[in-house]
């Protein structure tokens, strides 16, 4: 069952405190967080933002029902300006928590204490463009490519076998800015 | 500028995918097992009385040694039946995992099977090998011998683990002259077993005379006498080692060789 409650969080959040700290809202598609992720974000300087997000996969996609949250660091690289419009290149990194006891070997009660290290957290190093119409720049769209860290590791230790390319994750999204 | 960008997102979407989660468990990919074993049983009647099987365990994700010792065996793919993998093809029980183990297992030129490991059963591990590989306590005849394979990795999987009751009635209904069972954790696990169920798991062996127990887990290969059989840890492939099992009329042998 969906935990609707959590999934209403980054609204409230935005709701009540947009006006003080909160600079976006966002949704996303995919890029490991979820089917559908919702969230809000704050964009400190020129260069770096971060998001919250809360993202699900619902049984009918995944086998089970997957809930997700996610804190993305978004470092901006390059502005490409056109007349009408803009192209942000930016890179980061989501460092993303699945939850639920079964996920998080470490501690599940099933297992001597450190039997297993932690497997519900994981790293996403991405890739990104967004970009708005220059008359509509409080609609923001972007497109992410990323890897996680298994398949950074395991590329390390087999390079010649694991064919990194083919563990690209792609995200699709959309942000609203306040 | 912005065709160039355009012309490298397509160029992105066609190596990656929308990837909506690690941890989903839906697959396709079925009934691997049943499906390797109609192979062994199409290859049986041609197959000569003394025989040889490979065996491999714990390839975890050190992949590159996966693809050494399939081609090993392929370049002895006369010499060898079949192979048996005892269980930890994955690290953390994750599709992506199992798939990228299994895309290296398809490239052997003769039929395997896959028992399941601990480290299989983590996260949804246990619903993707349910689904991949299909009932993880099966046996099967090949000539004169009974292959049991059995679940116990009892801390992971959900369930009656190790199902006892399962085994002795597959020895029970055995006329095959060799038995050789293959679990992925060692009877002998001192950290999983208390000493009755040591006890338990040696007087099955002893009561039917087993010939051989094949276990995974424990990366470094080594064989030791337990309770009337020979107990062989398989070791990980990492260790450079594979089991050869040699199989006749007249009894079980075995080696670890090096690929």
């Amino acid at each position: 069952m969906l935990n609707f409650k959590l999934l209403l969080l980054p609204f409230i959040l935005c709701v009540s405190a947009h006006g003080y700290f909160l600079d976006y809202l966002k949704m996303q598609h995919a890029g490991e967080i979820g089917e559908l992720a919702l969230g809000v974000g704050k964009k400190f300087n020129r260069i770096y933002s971060l998001d919250y997000m809360h993202g699900i996969v619902r049984e009918e996609t995944g086998g089970t029902t997957i809930e997700t949250i996610a804190l993305k660091n978004n470092f901006q690289l390059y502005r490409f300006s056109h007349v009408f419009s803009y192209i942000d290149l930016y890179s980061g990194l989501a460092a993303y928590h699945v939850t639920g006891l079964k996920y998080q070997a470490s501690r599940n009660n099933n297992y001597p204490e450190r039997y297993y290290r932690i497997g519900s957290i994981r790293g996403l190093f991405y890739l990104g463009l967004k970009g708005a119409l220059e008359e509509a720049t409080k609609h923001e769209g972007f497109f992410e490519a990323g890897i996680n860290d298994i398949w950074i590791e395991n590329y390390v230790n087999s390079p010649s076998t694991v064919n990194l390319f083919g563990y690209v994750s792609l995200a699709l999204g959309y942000s609203y800015i306040f | 500028m912005l065709r160039a960008f355009i012309l490298l997102l397509l160029l992105v979407q066609s190596c990656g995918e929308f990837n909506v989660s690690p941890y989903i468990s839906k697959t396709s990919n079925s009934r691997t097992n049943s499906k390797q074993l109609s192979l062994i049983s199409n290859n049986e009647a041609a197959a000569p009385t003394s025989f040889k099987i490979a065996v491999i365990s714990d390839t975890h994700n050190y992949y590159k040694e996966l693809e050494e010792q399939v081609e090993y065996i392929n370049e002895r793919k006369n010499e060898y039946e079949f192979v048996i993998v005892a269980g930890d093809i994955t690290n953390l029980g994750l599709l992506r995992e199992y798939e990228m183990t299994k895309r290296l297992l398809e490239k052997l030129s003769i039929p395997y099977i896959v028992a399941a490991g601990n480290h299989d059963l983590l996260s949804n591990g246990e619903s993707i090998y349910d689904q991949m590989f299909g009932s993880s306590n099966f046996s099967f005849v090949y000539k004169q011998t009974k292959f049991i394979v059995f679940n116990n990795n009892n801390w992971e999987a959900t369930g009656k683990i190790p199902d006892l009751d399962f085994v002795e009635s597959e020895l029970a209904s055995s006329s095959s002259s060799n038995n050789v069972l293959i679990s992925h954790v060692s009877p002998e696990d001192r950290d999983r077993w208390n000493e009755a169920q040591r006890n338990e798991f040696s007087k099955l062996v002893s009561d039917y005379s087993v010939d051989y127990y094949l276990n995974g887990h424990d990366h470094n290969p080594t064989c030791s006498n337990f309770s009337t059989a020979t107990r062989c840890t398989i070791g990980a492939s990492v260790k450079g080692k594979i089991l050869e099992l040699n199989l006749s009329n007249t009894g079980v042998g075995h080696q670890h060789v090096k690929f």
